[in-house]
């Protein structure tokens, strides 16, 4: 059946776009950096799971767990030595945007530079739980259906850590406004650390699950910062539940529009919807209005 | 291998106007010279990156050090080895522009190599051009060659036109038909990039007149990240011939979603990517079948060396398409310096139209600019891509119908 079949691909898309673009979502809505480089970071990943299973065999679900630590760590680091002097010299969010765009513009090309020197510029691809599955007499890809899962977990894994507890609390009031955050006793300089780091290890996830279906290579990651952007943007910057809600129309979308009026017409598609949102509702689908 | 600046070259620079590149060239050559400076600037960066990282870059390096390791290329009677100068375009036509232009008139190359891709080809064509350089450009599939070189006649293309790949398929297609081995319908996929328009257009052109139908046919852009529509679509259309003028990362992605979704034409082609080491590594057994773009015949002493001193180097297979044509390419251009005597550009391109050169891939020699033979149509057998169209030595029986997928 051809409209359940471009559902279910759109849904699998969809899910793709959320996973991609959960951790940016943290960056850029909560410790408001927003991160050129997030794309770079999640190629990395993608490229360290390839090279794992390439090399020892070790299997991607396996190096999602290994990386998320490493990912942590990382992601604190940069935060604290690079972001966090931006932080405290800028005096509005404007002008963070601003110091925070172009120091990660930079570390975009030292991220790519890391991974051109180590495996080149070439494809990177491999096989794993490259199987289909039937799902209501569609056939999907196994590792697709995983990635979905994934985005659907985390997405509401986050969703209720924010909503739900204290630490949540404490990110969204940061998330609002940082200066009030800190009159009521949050500590904004760890809280905003924590959370950036959070975002890379968002990051990382995804790269490792999408390097299972997509072919990469080191220069690629401004397609997933775009299409990240696309999304929060488009979900209300900060609003987690948005931003996969948004991913999973563009997804839907972008299917439909394949199956019954024209592949090529993908990309257009995909901003016509982005446009549109926009223009009816300019912060976003779940965004509010500043 | 990098080049350091040379004073006196620089001051030889200041007195030759750019337009009488070829005087300073040939006076050096026989007076000063210890060394030939080849230059060339190539995706190192960029959506481009990988496609020049696997076919081009590596025969420019592994060619350097195979002249390098025989003493040099001999002109007048001296042996002068190879000083690189590189940089990289970033994948950007008007950066690929500035830093050929630099290599001309700054560095002072005598051997320019030219950029991965038919746009970047094009885009630095005319500069090249201008300052009188061979350019036997090894990545360069477009209808409007044999028109732009009539215009350029120092640009000589290995690969051919697009319309003459897209038709040898058809004539692949139409040799089973007439066995009563598939039937009419014919489905299309098509990258929506100047290189699948154009190859698509030429499919479509070419598919009736020779008897099929076609039942399908979709554009798809660049970057799509999902094709399973494409691939649903075509399955529904039930015919027993699919054929993706493609890119790699869909062709990758289209083999994939098919195998996934249990598309079994009994011809499965996909176009750029297939003949790639990365397409055997990901899909194996399963690669058996399929049909592609291009192919070769690694059947003599010269290829089998070659292909040991590519993975020696590069540490990675060459592609069993461009790779080896690129290479071919080069032997051309060395040897024609060589037959001239000189390095005098003018000299070298009136060689190269004129003579037949023996390479790795056999003799090479060119009809309006244009390399005559090489392989249209490859296909999977027993681990290697080998060519099965035009019909020449060495071309292999298309094996029919592609085996269907395995489970992983």
């Amino acid at each position: 059946m051809a409209l359940l079949d471009a559902l279910i691909a759109g849904l699998v898309l969809g899910g793709m776009y959320a996973l991609v673009a959960l951790g940016l979502n943290l960056q850029y809505g909560v410790a408001r950096i927003l991160n050129l480089a997030y794309g770079e970071i999640l190629v990395g990943a993608a490229v360290l799971a390839w090279a794992a299973f390439t090399a020892r065999g070790i299997a991607p679900p396996l190096a999602l767990v290994a990386l998320i630590p490493l990912a942590a760590l990382f992601g604190l680091a940069i935060y604290r030595i690079a972001l966090e002097p931006l932080v405290k010299r800028s005096r509005t969010r404007a002008a963070l945007e601003t110091d925070s765009l172009l120091a990660t513009f930079g570390l975009l090309f030292v991220v790519q530079g890391v991974m051109l020197v180590a495996v080149g510029g070439g494809y990177l691809t491999y096989s794993y739980l490259a199987v289909p599955v039937d799902l209501l007499g569609s056939r999907v890809a196994a590792n697709r259906l995983l990635a979905l899962g994934c985005a659907l977990g985390l997405g509401i894994a986050l969703y209720l850590l924010l909503a739900r507890t204290r630490i949540g609390t404490a990110i969204r009031g940061l998330a609002v406004d940082p200066t009030a955050a800190l009159l009521v006793g949050i500590d904004v300089r760890r809280l905003a650390g924590w959370t950036f780091a959070l975002g890379t290890v968002l990051a990382a996830m995804a790269g490792v699950l999408v390097s299972m279906f997509l072919t990469v290579s080191a220069t690629m990651g401004v397609l997933f910062t775009m299409k990240a952007l696309i999304v929060i943007i488009m979900g209300g910057v900060g609003n987690l539940a948005g931003g996969v809600v948004a991913a999973l129309l563009l997804g839907l979308a972008e299917s439909l529009v394949a199956t019954f009026v024209d592949p090529a017409l993908t990309l257009a598609a995909n901003y016509a919807l982005f446009i549109a949102v926009l223009l009816v509702r300019p912060a976003g689908l779940f965004g509010r209005s500043a | 291998m990098k080049v350091e600046k040379n004073r006196r070259r620089v001051v030889q620079a200041l007195g030759a106007a750019s337009a009488v590149m070829a005087a300073p060239a040939l006076v050096r050559a026989q007076a000063t010279r210890s060394s030939i400076k080849v230059g060339w600037a190539i995706s190192k960066t960029g959506p481009f990156a990988p496609g020049a990282g696997i076919t081009q870059l590596p025969n420019y390096l592994l060619w350097v050090k195979d002249v390098n390791d025989a003493g040099g290329i001999s002109v007048g009677g001296k042996k002068l080895p190879l000083e690189v100068v590189e940089y990289d375009d970033r994948s950007q036509s008007e950066e690929a522009v500035r830093a050929v232009e630099r290599l001309i008139t700054q560095d002072n190359v005598d051997i320019l190599l030219p950029p991965w891709g038919t746009g970047m080809n094009l885009a630095v064509a005319p500069t090249i051009n201008k300052a009188g350089y061979p350019m036997i450009a090894p990545t360069f599939v477009s209808d409007r060659v044999p028109e732009l070189v009539k215009r350029w006649n120092n640009i000589f293309v290995m690969l051919n036109t697009a319309a003459t790949y897209a038709e040898a398929v058809v004539a692949v297609l139409k040799d089973l038909r007439s066995g009563g081995k598939i039937n009419d319908s014919v489905a299309i996929a098509h990258v929506t990039d100047q290189f699948g328009v154009e190859l698509a257009a030429a499919a479509r052109k070419a598919l009736p007149p020779a008897g099929f139908k076609i039942v399908s046919d979709q554009g798809y852009p660049i970057s799509a990240q999902d094709l399973s529509s494409v691939i649903t679509e075509a399955q529904r259309a039930n015919a027993d011939t699919f054929l993706a003028f493609s890119y790699p990362p869909d062709t990758i992605g289209l083999t994939e979603t098919a195998r996934i979704k249990g598309f079994n034409p009994k011809v499965f082609y996909t176009a750029v990517g297939t003949a790639f080491p990365i397409f055997k590594g990901k899909f194996g057994a399963n690669a058996e079948g399929v049909l592609g773009i291009g192919g070769w015949n690694p059947d003599s002493d010269a290829m089998r060396a070659y292909i040991k001193r590519h993975v020696d180097l590069n540490k990675n297979e060459p592609d069993r398409w461009a790779s080896s044509c690129a290479y071919a390419g080069l032997q051309v251009l060395q040897q024609a310096i060589e037959k001239a005597g000189t390095l005098d550009k003018a000299a070298t391109v009136k060689t190269i139209a004129s003579g037949t050169f023996d390479t790795i891939v056999g003799p090479v020699r060119f009809a309006n600019n244009i390399r005559v033979g090489g392989w249209y149509v490859g296909q999977w057998q027993d681990g290697d891509f080998l060519g099965v169209y035009p019909s020449q030595a060495g071309a292999r029986p298309v094996r029919f119908p592609k085996p269907a997928w395995k489970a992983a």
